[in-house]
């Protein structure tokens, strides 16, 4: 329940708890090492390479992994898909560490989850192509759904390996709000729960929401993140089909994405789940939570572009960006460090150094920028929540990581301090970018715990 | 931080009943059938080969180039007939668009298969060779899939069309989404973060996997329909928080949103009194009670456990009315609505409160009287125990 009707009142935001995993990893430390060693999780898939796909590179979570991170769920977690057994990893992860108590006693925490849903994959659509009548371009439902219910079926070799083409609780367990559910049922954090669909900038979208509600004084707690498990035929060929991702081409895996360099050539997809606990400050002081960083500003805004590239300039992204610092009421000098969305797609990274120029002129050059998509892959609507738990650690450990791959800017992205190395350095505030297809524009600010 | 009062206005409706919320009420109110033929629906069940379509707006129709069409479903571009709809009479008035213009969608999952029938039948017959259905994959996967398939589609052709770059938000997949969409869209214009906010929410496309679905969450048989529904949360000019009256230059009443209330109940047995909860909560925040509320506009609730929940959390937070406000529901003439559903019965909600009216259900027949309250109460109870109420408040206190 959260009657609230804003009355102008503010309180601070922080993060009291971190959680992630992406490829075979499973904490944000050590995904924090394993970049500042210069280290991807982007390698050939070998499905996919066998069936000669033409992107056959993603940073996929490891299947052992995933089958232990499967097991370790309570049976309390409910039926969670494979986006969903990520989810609940990192978010109980951020919880535990936030060391707030196993359940809420109160109706003023929340969850905010950014989630795309899954496509049917070839053997789901195998077992629905035997219920279509090909002649009448008509499927009897009956005899697929009794099929979906005979214990006797048998189980097809599912997408990517996974046993179960025929899951009577398929539609259940990849709709994306499910681990939403099942999160606020098992911490108790049932005051609001949304479940976002603002396309790659949804992670950061989910966090900022949080934010804005603990702000207001409508929540003291929030679980917020994103999650996503789309590293499949159908995702991988969907994207490649519009020209999104990185043709293979027989290139070392490791040296596909190239963030802001002059020869990048698309997105590598990746998998994983990131969240991180808020809370008020004085929800945080008043149990001795220990604060890792503060939410300092957000905005997400929508732009009237068009569906496949945002302005050439510049301008949209970093209008987004003024907003954030104009809600953080910041100056752009008071920025020393740039998470930026970096997809490595020509025009993402583009617009996004020009905004970078836009926005903080000569000074872009001495403001140190990583991308972090060459190392994690680009994990769509969990991209930004992922960022921003690396931001929250290069806040606390006073290191920038590198942009694997950079190594020669083009006409645009010249004049960027593109840090290409680990690199100690004083972060004190730190402008995190998520920018989806089609113009959902993210920024987060996160500063020092203080 | 400032605070603005916000008033509901530029109320747009697309269903199988009409273009418009007029259209609407007198469909109800004739009982006319809004329903048409489905396609690709063979053998025994579902047990009706009907339900409540719309057609599928072409480019004249959104005002948009043809290759719009090309990088969106059907969803999509129900949604965004559904803004033009809403926005056809602020765009007479004046610019629309904007850093101030925010966008707030609920939206359903695009839930289909990604290879049309056609092709399925040469995926039937390369099952065994993964390498072979890679290859059918390769070249029959639809072009633009990859974006059209991303259920935010539908707020970046909405951003482009109208100009609209302010704050954002999309939720998805159930109902919850679409009061989600205008709490929060309400919320961000009262917190000065946008001027306006187009709110808007759009239902799934009938499609035979949509029955599949419903049926694994516990479908009870609904008919499901198509449509859109949107309206503008807008900053009333020179308004004190709380005040009411029509807003200058919108052409309509305001209406406001003047309560809110949600909860989430995970089982069966939870779920009514997470509606109970956050009806309180919306009467509350509303400054009024069970006796203030002339209209009840309860969700399309298309399992048997969301029904009896719903049933039974109305009974109890209006036991002590002395007279209970009819419930009413749009269902008969639009099926239901997925996301778009409480947001439909939020726009029919202000068409009503905008004429001091409202429709009871008397049997199979509609009647329309005098609202006896200045105030409705709408539902939302999503699939997973999500539950959402708001009440609205007319221009006559």
């Amino acid at each position: 329940m959260t009657p609230h009707i804003p009355n102008g009142a503010e309180h601070e935001v922080v993060v009291t708890g971190i959680g992630l995993v992406a490829g075979e990893l499973t904490d944000p430390e050590a995904l924090f090492d394993h970049i500042a060693e210069g280290r991807t999780l982007i390698t050939e898939h070998p499905r996919h390479k066998e069936w000669g796909v033409p992107c056959a590179v993603s940073a996929h979570i490891d299947p052992q992994v995933r089958q232990a991170l499967t097991d370790a769920a309570p049976e309390e977690a409910g039926s969670l898909g494979p986006a969903g057994v990520l989810a609940w990893h990192a978010a109980a992860q951020a919880w535990q560490r936030s060391g707030l108590p196993r359940r809420l006693d109160t109706e003023r925490g929340g969850v905010f989850l950014a989630c795309n849903r899954m496509v049917m994959e070839p053997a789901e659509l195998t077992a629905l192509a035997a219920h279509v009548d090909h002649e009448a371009g008509a499927l009897d439902l009956d005899g697929y759904l009794e099929r979906l219910d005979d214990p006797a079926a048998p189980a097809a070799d599912g997408a990517d390996g996974a046993a179960g083409g025929l899951d009577p609780r398929r539609h259940e367990r990849i709709q994306p709000d499910s681990a939403t559910a099942a999160l606020a049922d098992y911490f108790g954090a049932t005051g609001v729960l949304e479940t976002r669909a603002d396309a790659c900038a949804a992670g950061g979208m989910a966090i900022g929401s949080a934010y804005r509600y603990i702000r207001s004084g409508a929540l003291d707690v929030a679980l917020a993140g994103g999650a996503e498990s789309l590293t499949t035929l159908t995702a991988v060929t969907a994207f490649y089909g519009v020209g999104a991702l990185a043709p293979a081409d027989g290139r070392d895996p490791a040296r596909i994405s190239r963030p802001f360099d002059k020869d990048r050539s698309g997105f590598v997809i990746g998998d994983g789940a990131a969240f991180l606990v808020l809370e008020s400050r004085a929800h945080a002081e008043a149990r001795g939570a220990r604060i890792l960083a503060t939410v300092a500003g957000y905005a997400g805004v929508t732009e009237a572009v068009k569906m496949t590239s945002s302005s050439r300039d510049g301008s949209d992204y970093a209008q987004c960006m003024r907003a954030a610092l104009g809600d953080a009421g910041l100056a752009p000098e008071d920025i020393d460090h740039v998470n930026a969305h970096g997809t490595s797609t020509e025009a993402n990274d583009t617009c996004e150094a020009a905004a970078l120029h836009t926005v903080f002129g000569a000074r872009a050059a001495q403001l140190p920028v990583t991308g972090n998509k060459s190392a994690m892959g680009h994990s769509l609507a969990n991209s930004g929540a992922a960022e921003a738990v690396l931001s929250v650690l290069s806040l606390q450990r006073q290191t920038l990581l590198p942009t694997l791959n950079f190594a020669e800017p083009d006409e645009v992205t010249r004049g960027l301090d593109i840090v290409t190395e680990r690199r100690p350095a004083r972060v004190t505030t730190v402008l995190s970018n998520s920018f989806g297809f089609g113009g959902q524009n993210c920024s987060l600010i996160l500063a020092e715990a203080g | 931080m400032t605070t603005h009062d916000v008033r509901l206005t530029a109320p747009g409706l697309l269903t199988a009943a009409g273009t418009d919320p007029g259209d609407l009420w007198e469909a109800l109110v004739a009982g006319k059938d809004t329903r048409r033929p489905t396609e690709a629906l063979a053998g025994p069940w579902p047990e009706f080969d009907t339900a409540f379509l719309v057609d599928d707006p072409d480019a004249a129709t959104l005002g948009v180039h043809r290759r719009v069409l090309r990088t969106s479903e059907k969803q999509a571009r129900m949604a965004l007939h559904g803004a033009r709809l809403a926005l056809a009479g602020p765009a007479e008035r004046g610019p629309v668009g904007g850093p101030g213009w925010g966008l707030y969608l609920g939206l359903p999952t695009v839930d289909e298969e990604l290879l049309r029938f056609g092709a399925l039948d040469r995926l039937h017959k390369a099952a065994g060779s993964p390498a072979e259905v890679a290859a059918l994959y390769g070249r029959e996967v639809p072009p633009f899939s990859g974006l059209s398939h991303l259920n935010s589609t539908a707020a970046a052709h909405i951003s482009a069309v109208f100009g609209l770059t302010g704050a954002m938000a999309a939720y998805s997949p159930f109902s919850d989404a679409g009061l989600t969409a205008l709490i929060d869209g309400a919320l961000s214009v009262a917190e000065g973060e946008n001027e306006v906010a187009l709110v808007g929410a759009v239902s799934p496309k009938v499609h035979p996997l949509l029955f599949a679905q419903y049926e694994e969450l516990g479908w009870n048989g609904a008919v499901p329909g198509e449509g859109a529904a949107f309206l503008l949360a807008e900053r009333a000019p020179g308004g004190a928080v709380g005040s009411v009256g029509p807003v200058a230059g919108s052409g309509v009443p305001g209406a406001r949103l003047a309560g809110y209330g949600r909860a989430f109940g995970a089982g069966p047995q939870d779920r009514a009194e997470a509606l109970v909860e956050a009806v309180h909560a919306a009467l509350e925040t509303a400054g009024t009670d069970a006796g203030g509320i002339g209209w009840v506009l309860p969700d399309a609730a298309w399992t048997a456990d969301g029904a009896r929940s719903q049933d039974a959390a109305l009974d109890r937070v209006f036991a002590g009315a002395a007279d209970r406000p009819a419930r009413f529901t749009s269902e008969p003439a639009t099926g239901v609505l997925g996301p778009a559903h409480p947001l439909a019965h939020a726009v029919l909600a202000l068409h009503g409160l905008a004429a001091g009216r409202r429709l009871v259900a008397d049997g199979d027949a509609v009647r329309e009287e005098a609202l006896p309250a200045p105030r409705a109460l709408v539902l939302a109870c999503g699939a997973r125990g999500q539950v959402c109420a708001v009440v609205l408040e007319g221009a006559e206190k």
